[in-house]
């Protein structure tokens, strides 16, 4: 059986504020939870990059949007990842507490597991998947299309299109914010497939990255999503799942957008001519194939275990799909979602008739004009609708027979504006780590099932790293140097553990490295690394980024020195 | 409670099917059904802040990746 190499990064939201509800600034909370996590976890510094490697093999840095991002070791199943996961949310979290004692100005800090915003500006936010392999990437990109797009109805987070100005659920909110099938880019046109192939480790292997899915609170849907996706990339690795004789969709991006909106989990898409299948089917396709190839040398050793429930999650998905409302994201939220706007007196019908008026009103807004509509501050939907000077009541009136016919009145507008704001809320701290979050609450009330037998020991998992791959010797050693050395003195990567006193370095770019290969560190180089912790050198002048080169090589060690950090 | 569930307890406290303890049987379920639903509700309303637009807007993001 063959081992996989998997991993996640999982970026967060992130609130901080003083007492009274003002915002803190988010750099200056930012800076201090990474200056407290320095402090308190047993880490060595990122040599080349942010952040810090921490003695359970994950790395913790502050990411681009100023995004705190966890990355966790590398597993090799599953259930490991997900116990990893959590640690993370774990360590956050405690980081999060720590901070609001330690500054008397800052009244809270709280991290979110959830991918967009709802604040009117639009951004999203991910979770990273790994998967290392030796696939070619190209034929991998496109065997993985239909699954990446259809796989939504079990890894889909739940939430809203803030694209709609009314309230239009999602299965997978990011999905809404994807804009190709294949790209390079991560923060502006993000596609389903990620060409990135940075492998991190020694030659041979590619590294799947996959910046389409999102965070989830069920840790069964976690699980599912990582090992199904693992389980096709064995599958395109060993020839079984080939562009050639696979699926092939006709429009992945709207696909994945009609699965996304689809909560009835019936619709189909085009694939060839005179063929439309829908999520379930194309997910069969896939799990067929890994049903037909458990007993291959390449499938890892947990491949039927995943099978079965990929299999009884399907199956309920297409007789039963309520009995999921207790275990995956986005059936959870659907299901609490409705039952509050129903008792705020807006059952889904009646949701679905004010869409189609608040998207009038939006229409005829967006035909105002820059300076009419006050695109900077926007003028508020209820005000345009409802004001006898608005600047489109020839439009209102006109929407006057279609509210009729469906039984509303304006003086309601407010109220479905609320709730619209209000179940944004919700949303928002189903995520939030902590005892305040609502998918924590819901689940110490024994409300939810979503658990896997497997995944326990969490506590452990934020000390210890798995123990079967290259993270055990990076956690290990990191904690042996911690304890060891002056914090200067050493540094790590995902590939190397650096001793600097010893003048020696650890090799670990075999993912799958069990035994430690010390060996002597040449002389440094003066390379484009940025010293660490200094996000932003890349953006300096020339001139100024090789003074820098300079004093990290020269100057920084010896001032870290003194000042004993 | 799955509509699974609902249906194989109405089949089973249909006529014939086990009289007063089918349906005893539904209605448990459906009273417990109906607790975890009232527990739900109770923790729902106790999150929302009162202020959700002010909410909202307090927790902009920034985009990430």
């Amino acid at each position: 059986m063959h081992e996989r190499v998997i991993g996640m990064e999982t970026e967060y939201g992130f609130s901080s504020l003083c007492a009274g509800g003002k915002p803190y600034s988010r750099g200056k909370a930012l800076a201090l939870l990474m200056s407290i996590a320095w402090k308190r976890l047993c880490s060595l510094r990122g040599r080349g990059m942010k952040g810090l490697f921490l003695e359970n093999g994950a790395r913790v840095y502050v990411d681009i949007g100023d995004h705190l991002e966890y990355c966790t070791p590398e597993c090799t199943d599953p259930w490991e990842l997900v116990r990893q996961l959590l640690a993370g949310d774990r360590i956050l979290a405690e980081l999060a507490g720590v901070a609001v004692g330690q500054d008397p100005e800052l009244a809270s800090a709280s991290f979110f597991k959830t991918n967009v915003d709802y604040s009117g500006a639009r951004t999203t936010w991910g979770s990273h998947e790994n998967y290392l392999h030796r696939a070619s990437p190209l034929n991998l990109a496109a065997v993985l299309v239909p699954h990446l797009v259809s796989r939504v109805i079990y890894t889909g987070a739940g939430g809203f299109d803030v694209g709609s100005p009314g309230l239009v659920f999602s299965l997978s909110p990011r999905v809404h914010h994807l804009q190709g099938v294949i790209s390079k880019e991560s923060t502006g046109r993000r596609g389903i497939v990620h060409s990135k192939d940075e492998s991190l480790s020694s030659d041979g292997y590619h590294r799947l990255h996959l910046i389409c899915g999102e965070s989830l609170s069920s840790h069964r849907a976690a699980w599912l999503k990582v090992a199904t996706t693992a389980l096709v990339v064995a599958l395109v690795e060993a020839g079984i799942a080939s562009e050639r004789g696979g699926l092939k969709l006709r429009g992945p991006l709207g696909a994945m957008e009609v699965f996304s909106r689809d909560t009835a989990c019936r619709e189909r898409v085009p694939l060839a001519p005179g063929i439309e299948l829908t999520a379930a089917q194309i997910q069969r396709h896939y799990l067929e194939l890994a049903e037909g190839s458990l007993d291959s040398p390449f499938m890892p050793p947990w491949a039927e275990a995943i099978c079965r429930e990929w299999r009884r999650v399907l199956d309920a998905l297409d007789e039963d799909p309520e009995g999921l409302s207790r275990t995956l994201d986005w059936r959870i939220k659907l299901s609490l979602y409705r039952d509050h706007a129903r008792r705020r007196g807006f059952p889904p019908e009646r949701v679905t008739a004010w869409n189609d008026i608040v998207a009038g009103l939006e229409t005829a807004r967006g035909k105002l004009g820059k300076a009419r509509s006050g695109e900077d501050d926007p003028v508020p939907l209820v005000d345009l609708a409802l004001s006898t000077r608005s600047p489109i009541r020839a439009e209102v009136k006109e929407l006057d027979p279609l509210l009729r016919k469906a039984g509303l009145a304006w003086s309601e507008l407010p109220s479905f504006l609320e709730l619209r704001q209000e179940l944004f809320e919700l949303d928002m701290r189903f995520g939030q780590l902590g005892e305040e979050g609502i998918f924590q609450r819901l689940d110490e009330a024994g409300l939810l099932e979503h658990r896997v037998e497997g995944v326990r020991d969490i506590d452990r998992a934020r000390r210890e790293p798995p123990p079967t791959s290259r993270a055990r010797l990076r956690g290990e050693t990191i904690r042996r140097l911690r304890r060891q050395r002056k914090k200067a003195e050493s540094y790590c990567d995902w590939r190397c553990v650096w001793d600097l006193k010893r003048k020696k370095r650890l090799d670990l770019s075999d993912p799958f490295a069990t035994e430690e290969r010390w060996s002597p560190m040449p002389d440094p180089d003066f390379t484009d690394e940025p010293p660490p912790d200094i996000c932003s050198v890349r953006s300096l002048p020339a001139g100024l980024r090789d003074l820098l080169r300079v004093m990290r090589h020269r100057a920084f060690p010896r001032l870290r020195g003194r000042l004993g950090t | 409670m799955a509509t699974r569930q609902r249906r194989q307890l109405d089949e089973r406290s249909g006529p014939g099917a086990g009289g007063e303890a089918g349906g005893n049987a539904l209605g448990q379920l459906r009273q417990r059904g109906d607790e975890l639903a009232a527990r739900a509700q109770e923790i729902i309303e106790d999150s929302l802040s009162g202020r959700s637009e002010e909410f909202n807007r307090a927790n902009r993001q920034t985009g990430g990746e």
